[in-house]
């Protein structure tokens, strides 16, 4: 089995159960808020909006400080496991803004049609979803890389040095907050022209990326206990 | 063919391994001895290609090991912490080393499992120190890569569990030929399972030789002070203390059967040296005393 | 079952001499392969081999290629003649130094010998 099929396989569990608290979390809250008055903001930004971020940082410190070891230790070389760490990236990078994107459009939709929308509700549009879509997509393309390069830093080298390359390691999270960002209201912010914004996001993503494999092609596989 | 050349493992200033030349004939089982420190993790850390050595190679078939796909995935290296999460349950264990791991034995996995009285739904990180050892033992021979490499593997087992170990080790080794590796103190109860010995010491590699060519090698010569230094003269002394005037040495080498009559016409008494004995004597050289500051 | 006096090779080899002097392997009868033999008494199968390779080489066993190794016909003979031909050297001649050692004549132990017969 390849790589990332094995990291999904491994990562199911967390999805699954991920998105049922997600939902859970989604329908009991605003059903709750509704009984006093109509939504002013969308929860789904909210909550998911922010995981777009979290989540991807976490999986990217988990892949390295955990499922890198995990893998490489059944016989998998170091560079075939960056390999397969990129392609469920990519998955990752591309389907988890697409999530945020349809969640935010189901949330509008159930609550217009249950005339629940507040004055400063953001009603989701189509011709803006491709917009919206891409204002998500840095944050977790950085979140993920930040925190992978970041836990590179720690795997490779001593505490202090880790410590200290987490301030080159954030340079991803920080152009992409800086630059591209979606708030709870629906409200779009790039200061920069979109293109330009999202190629330095994406370059500093990249870079990150080239960096923790530099760090980690050759690693000694660290020892527990 | 497994060979190293020249490997060298250096952790800042200090050398763990210290240019190791060592070729390992493909299909035997391997004891790999030394004390503390010697440098048999690092020596082995490197023969699985866990690490990059800081100088030297490591050879499979001719191909270097290190970051070689195909080689990688015919190597398994258990290592007496075992290189997984606490959080993980040994069927997750298992599950990974099947999607992986090409030679995978399911069905024998669960085999050992029972044997050890484990249960796949267990955590790792609830397992006693002798359990972990058993597990990495199963991940071990269950995995049947061709280079099996397992590092003190019995820590923690107690002697009913070690005994089903090493027969285990044997029985899957006789059904399926592969090269293993297995460093271990406890020389004396696995002997009998090594084809040849590897004893590291201080980085270095101290001997590699048939464990059977260690078998009457060495002796102990018990008697009168001076009738005992006289024999001695000309042999390679490991070992030697005093009790008044008697005095005992060991001494390396196999003796011939003439020599030891004549001793013992002489009223000298000689006694056999164990494998462990002759380990100890061989690592226990006194150490040069390193410059006071 | 093995000591760590001598190699386990030729402690192995012995054992099967023994086993063939004593009559409990007989000629032509076939003896358990290397890997059973080494499975049996827990021990490397190269160890085994080269024990079973030894009493090939000194015409104890001979080999039937693909169906294993037997007990040479004239391999009782051969060995009895042998340990025949050591038996003064290796049992005797100690016995009589012990003796010379603690005073007992060769008239002493030809007498007692005598009694015994």
């Amino acid at each position: 089995m390849s790589v990332s099929a094995v990291l999904f396989q491994l990562y199911r569990p967390v999805i699954y159960w991920g998105l049922a608290i997600v939902v859970t979390l989604e329908i009991a809250a605003v059903a709750a808020i509704l009984t006093v008055n109509p939504l002013g903001f969308s929860f789904w930004l909210v909550v998911v909006g922010s995981a777009a971020k979290y989540w991807p940082l976490v999986t990217g410190i988990l892949m390295i400080s955990t499922y890198f070891r995990l893998i490489v230790t059944n016989g998998v070389t170091r560079h075939e496991f960056l390999r397969g760490f990129a392609v469920f990236a990519l998955g990752i990078v591309v389907l988890f803004p697409a999530l945020v994107v349809i969640g935010h459009g189901v949330e509008s939709t159930v609550l217009g049609l249950l005339d629940q929308r507040g004055d400063t509700y953001p009603v989701f549009r189509f011709g803006e979803a491709a917009n919206e879509y891409l204002h998500v997509l840095p944050a977790t393309a950085a979140y993920l890389a930040s925190g992978m390069v970041i836990s590179a830093g720690f795997y490779r080298f001593r505490p202090l040095i880790g410590l200290l390359l987490i301030i080159p390691g954030s340079l991803p999270i920080m152009a992409s907050s800086g630059l591209i960002t979606i708030d709870e209201f629906g409200v779009l912010t790039q200061r920069a022209p979109l293109a330009v914004a999202l190629t330095i996001v994406l370059a500093a993503t990249a870079t990150a990326g080239i960096a923790a494999h530099r760090l980690m092609r050759d690693v000694a596989i660290r020892r527990t206990g | 063919m497994i060979e190293l050349r020249g490997v060298t493992v250096r952790y800042g200033s200090t050398v763990a391994v210290d240019n190791v030349d060592l070729e390992l004939p493909t299909g035997a089982i391997y004891g790999l001895l030394g004390r503390n420190g010697s440098g048999k993790t690092s020596l082995l850390s490197v023969l699985a290609s866990y690490r990059k050595p800081s100088a030297g190679t490591v050879l499979i078939d001719g191909e270097a090991a290190f970051e070689n796909p195909r080689l990688m995935r015919q190597t398994s290296f258990i290592r007496d912490t075992l290189d997984l999460s606490g959080s993980d349950r040994i069927s997750t264990v298992f599950a990974v080393a099947r999607w992986l791991r090409p030679g995978w034995d399911a069905e024998y996995a669960g085999k050992l499992l029972d044997l050890f009285e484990l249960h796949p739904r267990e955590r790792v990180g609830g397992l006693s120190r002798g359990e972990r050892s058993m597990l990495g033992a199963t991940l071990g021979l269950a995995g049947r890569a061709p280079l099996t490499i397992l590092d003190e593997s019995y820590l923690g087992m107690d002697a009913v569990a070690r005994t089903l170990f090493y027969r285990e080790l044997l029985d899957d080794y006789l059904a399926h030929p592969r090269t293993i590796v297995l460093s271990t103190h406890l020389i004396e109860e696995v002997a009998e399972l090594f084809e040849r010995v590897i004893i590291m010491d201080r980085g270095r590699i101290l001997l590699h030789d048939e464990t059977d060519a260690l078998r009457g090698r060495g002796v102990t010569v018990t008697g009168p002070a001076d009738l005992v230094t006289a024999f001695a003269a000309g042999h390679t002394v490991l070992g030697e203390h005093s009790l008044g005037t008697v005095r005992a040495l060991t001494l390396d080498g196999r003796l011939d059967p003439d020599e030891i009559a004549r001793g013992e016409r002489d009223g000298l008494s000689f006694g056999p040296l164990g494998l462990q004995e002759l380990f100890v004597h061989l690592t226990s050289q006194p150490r040069p005393l390193e410059a006071s500051r | 079952m093995f000591h760590d006096r001598s190699p386990i090779y030729l402690q192995i080899a012995d054992g099967i001499k023994n086993d063939v002097l004593s009559g409990a392997l007989k000629e032509d009868d076939q003896v358990m392969s290397t890997n059973q033999y080494a499975a049996f008494y827990r021990i490397n199968p190269a160890t085994a081999a080269k024990g079973f390779a030894q009493l090939v080489d000194e015409g104890v066993l001979y080999k039937r290629r693909g169906i294993g190794m037997f007990v040479s016909p004239d391999a009782p003979a051969k060995l009895r003649a042998e340990r025949r031909q050591r038996f003064f050297a290796e049992v005797v001649d100690p016995m009589l130094e012990e003796a010379k050692r603690v005073g007992i004549g060769v008239d002493d132990i030809t007498h007692y010998l005598g009694s015994r017969r």
